[in-house]
């Protein structure tokens, strides 16, 4: 059988326990491609039951498309979760209103919006009174012997919206001092502490701030 | 292997009448819908219908392919000719098949909560070619299916002059 190298799904656990899929999907679902999008809904069913289909990057989708995810709602919802779209191109958008399927089917502006939906990601709130807390405080002077990661910690914790560029910029100026702190080091590190993207740094912070809460 | 024969394309005053077969050959399980709805795409394009209308014709004409695929030649190698006639006023499009027939009835159209409830994932396209195309009409003949769908013109033409 042809290989279905014309759908590319990129997959994103989040949320607690990372009971929530993000799927970012680039091509077409047709009746060829729908079986590798099915087979994705399956093989993470077992374990997932909130997905959020991101089809920002999907130009075309056939009944056979939209039929693998209908066909897959009600299982997902009788296990407390569900599928919702994010971020449609026009000629998509104007299909799945067509189809009435905007009485069955959830969708949000972007994928961030279906993810806080599902409590995946902190509001819009939680960010904004981190963000204001970050300036209010003053930079503390960190103790003289500290590691990268310590301090990529410390920073993301205070400001998770900081991107790599940023982290760096701040690692080589006092009080941190790593002057031979370079954009690959910073973002090999970020990776390997699992922070590499603006939503894992959220969720850090957040987890964060919940333990202050608690603690 | 595909091949596509342009026969003629003849020009009257401001009529374009295309005369485009399209003659698949399935080998397999390879079935080029790709290729299909971009050509239809296309041609749609240069009659100057606008981008969303382009959509809706190249949408059910891809349906009325998988039909074919999936009902009348149940997978299988099978011969099926797509013809596109336009005229100032509509576009034409001829699905033929020689595959088996089947009843009108057999091809059930659900809604998007019969689906959900269900749990299928057939029978959204029939609903689709409905609600996107103004007229379709099926016939059985002697030897062979043939599904044709009309969209008429609701925009002035910009067409490509040849």
């Amino acid at each position: 059988m042809q290989q279905n190298t014309e759908l590319k799904i990129n997959q994103l656990l989040v949320g607690n326990e990372k009971k929530t899929a993000l799927l970012t999907l680039h091509g077409y679902i047709d009746s060829n491609t729908s079986i590798a999008l099915k087979d994705k809904l399956l093989s993470l069913g077992g374990e997932i039951h909130r997905f959020v289909l991101d089809f920002s990057g999907i130009e075309y989708v056939s009944s056979a498309g939209w039929g693998v995810i209908l066909a897959r709602i009600k299982e997902n919802r009788e296990k407390g979760g569900d599928i919702v779209f994010a971020k449609m191109m026009k000629n998509v958008y104007s299909i799945y209103e067509l189809l009435e399927l905007n009485k069955v089917i959830k969708y949000f502006a972007d994928a961030e919006e279906g993810l806080r939906y599902f409590g995946s990601l902190p509001s819009p709130s939680v960010v904004e009174v981190q963000k204001v807390k970050a300036t209010e405080e003053k930079i503390e002077e960190p103790p003289k012997r500290f590691t990268i990661e310590g301090a990529i910690c410390s920073l993301v914790n205070k400001n998770p919206l900081l991107n790599s560029s940023q982290i760096k910029k701040i690692l080589q100026g006092p009080p941190y001092a790593f002057k031979h702190l370079n954009i690959f080091k910073v973002y090999f590190t970020l990776r390997r502490m699992g922070l590499h993207t603006r939503e894992k740094r959220l969720y850090f912070a957040w987890q964060e701030a919940k333990k202050q809460i608690k603690g | 292997m595909m091949k596509i024969k342009v026969d003629r394309l003849a020009i009257f005053d401001n009529i374009y009448i295309i005369m485009d077969k399209i003659e698949f050959t399935l080998h397999g399980s390879f079935y080029p819908h790709n290729e299909i709805r971009n050509f239809v795409a296309e041609v749609c394009k240069r009659l100057g219908y606008n981008s969303k209308t382009v959509y809706e014709i190249k949408t059910a004409t891809d349906e009325a392919f998988t039909n074919v695929v999936q009902h009348a030649h149940k997978h299988k190698e099978g011969k099926i000719k797509i013809k596109l006639v336009s005229d100032p006023k509509k576009i034409t499009i001829s699905v033929k098949d020689w595959g088996e027939p089947f009843k009108a009835t057999s091809l059930k159209s659900r809604s998007p909560h019969d689906l959900v409830h269900t749990k299928k994932e057939g029978g959204l396209g029939v609903l689709l070619m409905a609600r996107l195309m103004d007229r379709i009409r099926y016939v059985r003949r002697k030897t062979h299916n043939e599904l044709i769908m009309v969209k008429y013109r609701k925009e002035k033409t910009n067409a490509t002059k040849h």
